[in-house]
């Protein structure tokens, strides 16, 4: 009986080879990432936990940029900087928000003593 | 031009070898940490964990030939977000359980795994679908390989043959590099020249947007927290 | 040098082209900042009018210039270009293939017309200063009057007649403005000044209703009723144009079928003679259609110029400020009848033609009969205003557009300029108005007195002053006109020869009773004074502009003919054929293209016809030229006799024959019983019609069909409510219970929790995804 196609076996074949030279490499990380970022917001109580969570998601997408940006850029017809430019404004608005939620939890603190998220549920009806 | 001496061509073999090994050396320590920021009860220790990964995927757009955004993920990642961070978990530590977390419930770590491990397939299935060139395929890239395998040659010129792919070989990377060069000029100058460059031209509205944006994150950081004086 | 000429043209062009936009908007200008600035505009509001208004004034001087070299820069005399006017215009709307257009039309008539619109009103405004000074809206003022320029100048630079009734309409709104701008005046009825003075004022007016703002509701009704005219000849116009685009779609006329350039050349290549119309068993022509649609349109200009049967409304109209009553009611806006008329000369058939005279000829008459009686000073000079206007009609009429127009010219000049000396009068008088408390004026106020004499000679046609020329073209057309064609064409030009010798009676009695004699009145008298130099500035400019040579072209022209303005400089030269050069500048401004065409139709017939031609125009121009210096010699002498001299008093001639004498004084001071006749007559007839209409409206259709159908939707009303009640209303129930079910149990994933969100989210996006990758 065949394997099924979605399997990732080329993946498999390209996984380690070229090291640093390997486009595949960087996406599987930023894909780990992603999840690992996603798991984090899902399952954390605490509120920075969360914020980590978010960065980490920021970071695997940035990653992502980044590498396309080298690998790929010189094809696509962008001059592989565009990439970069993306990674760096992924940065900034990274910077922002975090001030922003952080200033969040904290006046989230002041009013309910806590910042587990759990015990925040004002948003229920 | 042309032929390699002996010694640098052994160089080049070990500090590709050497980067291979740092590459997944960072690799490895970004994914541990990142699960660390995921698993760890005490918050502070994710806090340090993140800092890490910060750290790795800055080393990361290193290897990407992203220095300059590599500076700056450490600077404002790593030196702004990650302080914030801390402070925030200290403003917030006055509760009894302190740092520590409470033990997450079940239903919140299944559900978490499985909505990871969903997106994590579907992004695997992307990337294996993925139709583009794995491999660099800059003229440096190219011509890195090549003088690779001519340093390989170089190692026995008696071999059959071997004396005409010398010269072959010589001729390719002569050629890829002639084209590099031209595409240096091209595109003025590489790396951060280049990067500013777009930035402050192409990209000039965007970023001024952006230093808005920054400035009014700022005042409603301040705003929110501020504690309100009647 | 064709690049050259080629860059002078095009510079042209953009003058053409801009120059009317920038003379129309700057009184715009005025009138918007000096309403939108309120009170703080308060101070400046004279000075700001002024300035813009001269502006204009340069704007227009420029534009005139231009337009005469444009067109005859590179074509000797009456060329087509020239014949052409510019136009410059946008489409405004389009209704299938049909455009109407909107723009700017330069020609001869309208950018000389702008600079006596736009020069006037600058003047005016210069007096204005000294004449309105202290009145609590003086601001308000100074911006209605740049109003009133804005919607006139309109009118003048219109380049279709869609347009000229737009701003024809908009200049209805600034006489209103202007007739009632002391609106808060009570009737005469309760002035205890006219009551002091009722038994010296003409009988026939209804002091009950002469209010200012009852003579600005009848200014506006009595225009209604010209306007409802205008409107329905503009519609007849359309319907003919698009008659014959229809019948032939190469004329073009489809784009712009109201464009005068349009209607001209339809008129010119015979285009309306080609299209037949059908209405029930008749059939008719488009030119039956153009006469009646030329007598509809000019039915505007008699409501506008206060022609008969619709004058009335012009005498009760001075009730406004004296200032006012000069630019509009006398200079400009009156005379936009007069400009109308003249931009549809061109199209009006004999019979329209011989309409319009007639109308003019009975105007000019019954309004001179008139002012011969009146006591008011203002009164004198609106009834004679709207006997000028008359004229004016009378020399289009019999067919020389030249004549009217000139006419149009030097009255809006004089008269602008008399009633400027009037509200002098009035004003060192202390709003005193009745010349039998004046007398002896005339040591008191020498320049005033100065500028009177000057407008009177002119207007009684006096040689060497401006009127002479103009009203003897006028005459000297009429009687051509009734040589030849005879019979009922003799009416106008008889009645036009009174007229003239009844001017100069009344306006010289005005003169001698005022500004001559002893004071009737020592009170007044005493503290009647000059008035200051802002105000006799203006009035001696205007006064220099009564003389004649500004208007006989041997100032500027070259060909050292007496009086260019008559026909004769315009047609011929000793070889038959039409003059190469205009005679003087002004002779350009006034002759019509059509005009030219027709005299150049004649040229060709051969020489001997335009010998004919000239002889039998010089015969009609001596006689009379002749018969009116006659009538005005007359006019005066017996004037001087009755209120210089004292010679004969008009009251014993009026008790010595009561049956003619004091039966036509009656019928004079009564104004031929016309305003009784509306008041009494026609205003209840028309209250009764609408009466009727009242009891028609109410009775039938309010209490019958609409309560009828009222009572009928109240039963399937009543119907409805139950089936609404008891299915509809139902049906939305069982809505709201199935809502409200499916609500209770999506309610239960709402948990409130931003991480069910945050899962719920990205599990979805993620099933997705897969969904994507592996179907």
């Amino acid at each position: 009986m065949p394997l099924p196609s979605a399997l990732p076996l080329p993946a498999i074949e390209n996984l380690l080879s070229g090291g640093p030279d390997n486009l595949f490499n960087y996406l599987v990380l930023g894909a780990l990432l992603f999840a690992a970022g996603i798991f984090a917001m899902v399952s954390r109580r605490n509120a920075v936990g969360i914020l980590m969570g978010v960065e980490l998601i920021l970071n695997a997408s940035g990653i992502n940029f980044v590498a396309f940006a080298r690998f790929g850029g010189h094809e696509t017809g962008f001059h592989g900087y565009d990439g970069q430019i993306f990674a760096l404004f992924i940065i900034v608005l990274a910077a922002a928000e975090a001030a922003v939620a952080l200033a969040l939890v904290l006046a989230v603190f002041q009013t309910h003593r806590t910042i587990e998220m759990d015990r925040v549920d004002e948003l229920k009806m | 031009m042309g032929s390699l001496t002996g010694a640098s061509g052994a160089l080049l073999a070990a500090r590709t070898m050497l980067a291979t090994l740092l590459f997944w050396f960072i690799m490895i320590l970004t994914v541990a940490s990142a699960v660390m920021v995921v698993v760890a009860r005490n918050i502070l220790h994710s806090a340090f964990s993140l800092a890490v990964t910060f750290l790795g995927v800055a080393g990361l757009y290193i290897f990407l030939h992203a220095d300059f955004l590599a500076a700056v993920q450490l600077i404002v990642y790593v030196g702004g977000i990650i302080v914030l961070v801390m402070f925030a978990i200290m403003f917030s530590a006055h509760t009894q359980e302190g740092t520590v977390e409470p033990p997450r419930s079940i239903l919140a770590l299944g559900a978490g795994a499985i909505v990871a491990g969903v997106v994590f397939a579907a992004l695997a299935m992307l990337i294996n679908r993925l139709q583009v060139p794995f491999h660099e395929t800059t003229p440096r890239a190219q011509w890195q390989k090549l003088e690779g395998r001519l340093y390989v040659l170089q190692g026995n010129p008696h071999a059959p043959g071997a004396a005409d792919q010398i010269k072959s070989l010589s001729a390719e990377i002569a050629a890829l590099k002639k084209q590099e060069a031209y595409r240096t000029t091209v595109s003025a100058k590489p790396g951060e020249y280049a990067l500013g460059h777009v930035l402050l031209g192409e990209y000039l509205l965007p970023f001024e947007v952006a230093s808005i944006l920054i400035l009014a994150a700022l005042v409603g950081a301040v705003v929110i927290v501020r504690k309100e004086t009647r | 040098m064709g690049d050259a000429l080629h860059q002078a043209m095009s510079t042209q062009i953009q003058v053409l082209t801009w120059a009317p936009v920038v003379i129309l908007c700057l009184p715009l200008l005025t009138f918007l900042i000096l309403l939108i600035g309120g009170r703080k505009m308060d101070k400046g509001a004279d000075y700001f009018a002024i300035g813009l208004m001269g502006l204009a004034f340069l704007a227009s001087v420029l534009l005139f210039f231009v337009n005469l070299s444009y067109g005859g820069a590179d074509h000797a005399g009456w060329s087509s270009a020239q014949a052409r006017p510019f136009v410059a215009s946008f489409d405004w709307m389009q209704f299938g293939n049909v455009r109407l257009p909107m723009g700017v039309l330069v020609d001869n008539l309208s950018s000389f017309m702008a600079i006596v619109v736009t020069g006037l009103a600058t003047l005016v405004l210069i007096y204005s200063i000294f004449y309105m000074h202290g009145d609590s809206m003086y601001r308000r003022y100074f911006g209605f009057m740049g109003f009133f320029c804005f919607a006139m100048l309109g009118i003048v630079f219109s380049s279709n007649l869609l347009m000229t009734f737009i701003f024809w309409e908009l200049v209805g709104l600034g006489s209103y403005f202007l007739i009632g701008f002391w609106f808060h005046k009570p009737s005469v009825a309760r002035d205890h000044h006219y009551q002091e003075l009722k038994a010296s004022y003409a009988t026939g007016i209804d002091e009950r209703y002469l209010s200012p703002a009852h003579a600005q509701k009848k200014a506006f009704v009595m225009n209604r009723i010209g306007d409802f005219g205008f409107i329905t000849g503009v519609s007849l116009f359309l319907v003919t144009m698009l008659a014959v685009a229809k019948a032939d779609p190469s004329t073009g006329f489809n784009a712009g079928p109201l464009d005068w350039t349009n209607l001209y050349a339809a008129k010119e290549a015979n285009a309306f003679a080609s299209v037949q119309f059908q209405l029930f068993r008749f059939s008719f022509t488009g030119i039956d259609l153009l006469t009646l649609a030329g007598i509809l349109t000019f039915m505007g200009a008699i409501g506008k110029s206060a022609q008969f049967p619709l004058h009335t409304w012009l005498p009760d109209a001075m009730q406004g400020p004296t200032t006012g009553s000069s630019i509009i009611h006398a200079a400009t806006m009156v005379a936009a009848g007069v400009y109308l008329t003249a931009r549809i000369h061109p199209l009006l058939t004999e019979g329209s033609l011989f309409f319009v005279a007639m109308i003019g000829g009975i105007t000019a008459f019954l309004a001179a009969s008139m002012a011969m009686v009146q006591w008011d000073l203002k009164a004198v000079l609106a009834y004679s205003t709207i006997s000028q206007l008359g004229y004016m009609m009378l020399g289009l009429g019999s067919g020389s557009y030249t004549a009217g127009v000139a006419h149009l010219y030097t009255h809006a000049i004089f008269k602008c300029m008399l009633f400027l000396c009037a509200g002098s009068v009035i004003h060192a008088c202390h709003h005193l108005q009745d010349m039998n408390r004046m007398g002896g004026l005339r040591k008191k106020m020498p320049l005033t007195f100065i500028a009177t004499c000057a407008g009177v000679l002119a207007i009684s046609g006096v040689p060497l002053f401006s009127g002479f020329y103009s009203k003897d073209m006028i005459l000297a057309s009429a009687l051509s006109s009734a040589l030849d064609h005879g019979r009922l064409h003799w009416a106008p030009y008889i009645l036009g020869q009174l007229t003239a010798a009844l001017t100069t009676f009344y306006m010289c009695r005005m003169l001698f009773w005022s500004f001559f004699g002893t004071p009737r009145d020592k009170h007044v008298h005493e503290h009647c004074h000059e008035s200051p130099a802002v105000a006799t500035g203006p009035l001696l400019i205007l006064a220099v502009l009564c003389l004649g040579f500004w208007w006989s072209g041997t100032l500027f022209g070259h060909t050292g003919q007496f009086a260019p303005l008559t026909l004769e400089a315009t047609v011929l030269d000793a070889h038959g054929k039409l003059a190469a050069e205009p005679a003087g500048w002004i002779d350009a401004a006034m002759v019509s293209p059509v005009q030219r065409e027709e005299l150049s139709a004649l040229a060709a017939q051969g020489e001997h016809a335009v010998h004919e031609h000239h002889h039998r125009h010089h015969t009609a121009h001596i006689w009379a030229t002749g018969l009116s210096l006659l009538g005005v010699l007359l006019g005066a002498g017996l004037a001087w006799a009755i209120y210089g001299l004292k010679k004969l008093d008009p009251d014993e001639l009026l008790a010595r024959h009561p049956a003619t004498l004091g039966l036509a004084w009656q019928l004079c001071a009564q104004l031929w019983f016309f305003d009784r006749l509306y008041q009494d007559g026609i205003v209840p007839l028309a209250k009764r019609f609408n009466r009727a209409f009242y009891v028609f409206d109410f009775g039938v259709i309010d209490q019958t069909l609409v309560d009828g159908w009222s009572v009928a939707i109240r039963i399937v009303a009543g119907a409805a409510r139950n089936i609404d009640n008891w299915v509809v209303d139902k049906c939305v129930d069982a809505f709201g219970v199935v809502t409200w079910l499916l609500g209770a149990v999506a309610r239960t994933l709402q948990a409130g929790r931003i991480q069910y969100y945050v899962a719920l989210t990205f599990g979805a996006v993620a099933v997705l995804l897969l969904a994507l990758l592996l179907i």
